[in-house]
């Protein structure tokens, strides 16, 4: 069977989207309701659905009518292992260890303090993906004063060592991020490896310029600084979903130059509610995609409103032009390119505070064979899955 | 008996009004905007106005703050808890799908901590001033300092990843149920104890003990036939209580264990923002702790025939 789009413009990130959006049946679609729909599963791939128990697992079997048509997968014909069992597990630490108890068989992203467990394991094996896209980033809101002024934003990025937060934290264990880009995405700028490094009193001699002086305690204060009143001490909010952590380390590390982190670890609807309010100052935002187009997500002005992506309050239309190469030009050499133009442009203005990017890991049990990952970490292949 | 039936199952319809208008307050007083968050990545993840007002305007909460309650509690009377914003499923449904996980994992956290502590605050009481005597207040003083989760990872770690014995999520088979219910079972136990104790010590030193010794009655009989049940009295009343504790615990001890019950679709609703899930699920809590409480006023007078004849 063939199924061709058409469409009114071109859509650069069409295949990027159609690894995440499956084609329906229009006849399962139609017979049942929004809410059943998701419940009554219509598929064609290897496994069929046996049983889901909700917050619990979901028991699958192999489909004896499978016709291979996956190119990824080696197997032809029915899969190899006849039952999967997904279990869900909410507690980190037992999710770390199930595999190398033996009550699991493949753990999927594993934390990543968990993995001394299977590093010199003889009957588990660690596999790990870097994640595409965006890392760990922290965005300012450049709407408040103390945020408009590039050495200030410069000084933050000056004044943090994600090395030793790697180190601290993770036992070296994360990726890189040093941009608006992971390290390891296929358009990453590589002059973003060396713009910032670590120089504590660089940053504190950009916030005496700046006009945040030393006050009378550990933090700096407002000396004649635009649209800020004197003696206002140089404080602020540190908002992410996960990996509060990290906050937590750069904290120490800025309080070192004089400035104050509160860290705060939000739920996602009250991360959306401040950034809808714009009542953040600095945020974490990351996206996930291997297509560059995530920075026009972000960086576009466009998307500067209610449900959008775009937080800061930036708009700069040199900035803009190359977004837009990014949304519309359908040659991928251009668009990375322009990916590589708008990252510069990101950190010559410090708009972003990169931090690191977090690998998924993967424990499986000695006795699997033939697990894959995809791409991004973000599914895998069960398929040529084989049990000793 | 009749009488005080009818009287105490009355008393608990102003108690649940209360319980259903606190609950209602609370969300409403809760900053946050749950049609903003229905609509979040919707239509390409931009809002319009116009989508917001009409969705505003469905669920009716353009209407008056009384009319909303009102609504709320004709639906809440007649099984009606709404739909869940997030799962867009019928919030009696999902509560009710994961009802049997957590009344299992309460009642089996119960039956752990009379198992527990009845036994251990009799022989207290037995051996007053001696080694388990104070072993036993140690114990009630552990378990009522000790947190749930804390408790539930040791337990995680030493009988399911060191000894194998247990499973250390899932809610699939009796065994993946004893080191939930031993979780709350053993904290919960320390209390019943520590009352089990001084209720029984009373009973001890009541006359009617001493003429039953002095008429040469065997001490297994005279405690089996006339001390344990007049002990138990205490016990029985705060049973209603331990109920709900056992209800909070589940809380927690579900999101350690992974068990899929009402106290982790607590959890995720509240990290969801899910007004109308929680809402609904706090409120059926409620109701469950509420009965449960009547049930055991109903047993503690069927124990102490005095509470019938009070007017």
């Amino acid at each position: 069977m063939t199924v061709k789009f058409t469409y009114s413009e071109p859509w650069v990130t069409f295949l990027d989207m159609a690894t995440k959006a499956p084609i329906w049946s229009p006849t399962a679609a139609s017979a049942s309701t929004p809410q059943e729909f998701d419940k009554e599963l219509i598929g064609t791939g290897p496994y069929q659905l046996v049983e889901w128990v909700a917050n619990d697992y979901i028991l699958m079997e192999s489909w004896d009518g499978y016709k291979n048509a996956n190119a990824a997968v080696e197997l032809d014909g029915e899969a190899a292992v006849d039952t999967v069992r997904i279990q869900f597990i909410a507690e980190e630490a037992v999710h770390g260890a199930v595999v190398s108890t033996g009550e699991s068989d493949v753990a999927y992203q594993i934390p990543a303090l968990s993995t001394d467990l299977y590093l010199d394991n003889p009957d588990a094996e660690l596999l790990s993906i870097g994640q595409s896209g965006v890392g760990l980033q922290m965005i300012f809101n450049m709407r408040l004063p103390v945020l408009q002024d590039i050495r200030v934003r410069q000084a933050l990025l000056y004044g943090r060592d994600m090395e030793a937060v790697n180190d601290i934290l993770y036992d070296g264990l994360y990726g890189e991020a040093d941009g608006p880009l992971n390290n390891i995405h296929p358009c990453f700028w590589e002059g973003a490896s060396d713009m910032y490094q670590y120089d504590p009193e660089k940053a504190k001699a950009l916030l005496d310029e700046a006009g945040w002086v030393e006050g009378p305690g550990a933090l700096r204060v407002a000396q004649g600084v635009e649209g800020v009143e004197d003696g206002t001490r140089l404080e602020l909010g540190w908002s992410v979903l996960h990996h509060a952590e990290i906050g937590e380390v750069v904290q120490a590390q800025l309080l070192e130059i004089g400035v104050g982190i509160s860290v705060e670890q939000v739920p996602g609807p009250i991360q959306l509610e401040r950034v809808n309010a714009r009542d953040f100052e600095i945020m974490y935002e990351r996206l996930r995609s291997p297509d560059p187009k995530i920075l026009d997500d972000i960086w576009n002005p466009a998307y500067d409103m209610p449900g959008g992506w775009a937080w800061t309050g930036y708009d700069n239309p040199e900035l803009t032009a190359h977004l837009e190469v990014i949304a519309g030009d359908p040659v991928w050499e251009n668009r990375c390119e322009a990916a590589k133009l708008a990252q510069e442009h990101i950190m010559e203005n410090a708009l972003n505070f990169p931090t690191l990017s977090q690998p998924s890991y993967f424990a499986v049990s000695g006795n699997v064979e033939g697990f894959k990952l995809g791409a991004e970490g973000t599914h895998f292949f069960l398929h040529d899955v084989s049990m000793n | 008996m009749g009488r005080y039936l009818v009287g105490r199952i009355l008393q608990t319809i102003p108690v649940l009004f209360i319980v259903s208008l606190v609950v209602f307050a609370i969300m409403r007083i809760l900053p946050g905007d749950p049609v903003m968050l229905m609509l979040q990545g919707a239509e390409g993840g931009v809002i319009t106005p116009e989508r917001l007002e009409a969705l505003r305007e469905n669920m009716g909460l353009n209407d008056p703050v009384v009319v909303q309650y009102l609504n709320f509690l004709g639906g809440a009377v007649t099984g009606d808890l709404g739909e869940s914003i997030r799962f867009r499923d019928p919030v009696l449904e999902m509560i009710l799908d994961r009802l049997a996980p957590t009344m299992h994992l309460a009642i089996a956290g119960l039956i752990c901590s009379l198992i527990v502590g009845v036994p251990l605050g009799m022989i207290a009481a037995f051996w007053r001033g001696g080694w388990i005597d104070a072993f036993t207040m140690s114990f009630s003083y552990l378990g009522a300092s000790t947190p749930v989760f804390f408790l539930a990872l040791v337990l995680i770690s030493v009988f399911a990843f060191n000894l194998g014995w247990f499973p250390s999520a899932g809610a699939t088979g009796w065994r993946s149920l004893v080191m939930p219910a031993l979780t709350l079972g053993l904290i919960n136990a320390g209390l019943i104890a520590r009352l089990m104790r001084s209720s029984l010590l009373e009973v001890l030193g009541e006359d009617y003990m001493r003429t039953g010794r002095a008429k040469g009655l065997p001490p297994g009989l005279l405690l089996g036939r006339h001390g344990i049940k007049n002990a138990l009295i205490p016990v029985v009343t705060i049973l209603g209580l331990q109920f709900g504790n056992m209800l909070a615990g589940t809380v927690v001890t579900e999101t350690v264990f992974s068990r899929p019950g009402v106290g982790r679709l607590i959890v995720n609703a509240i990290l969801a923002k899910d007004y109308p899930l929680i809402q609904g699920a706090v409120l059926f809590l409620s109701v469950t702790y509420v009965t449960a409480n009547l049930i055991v006023d109903i047993l503690y007078a069927w124990l102490d025939p005095r509470i019938r004849y009070v007017r």
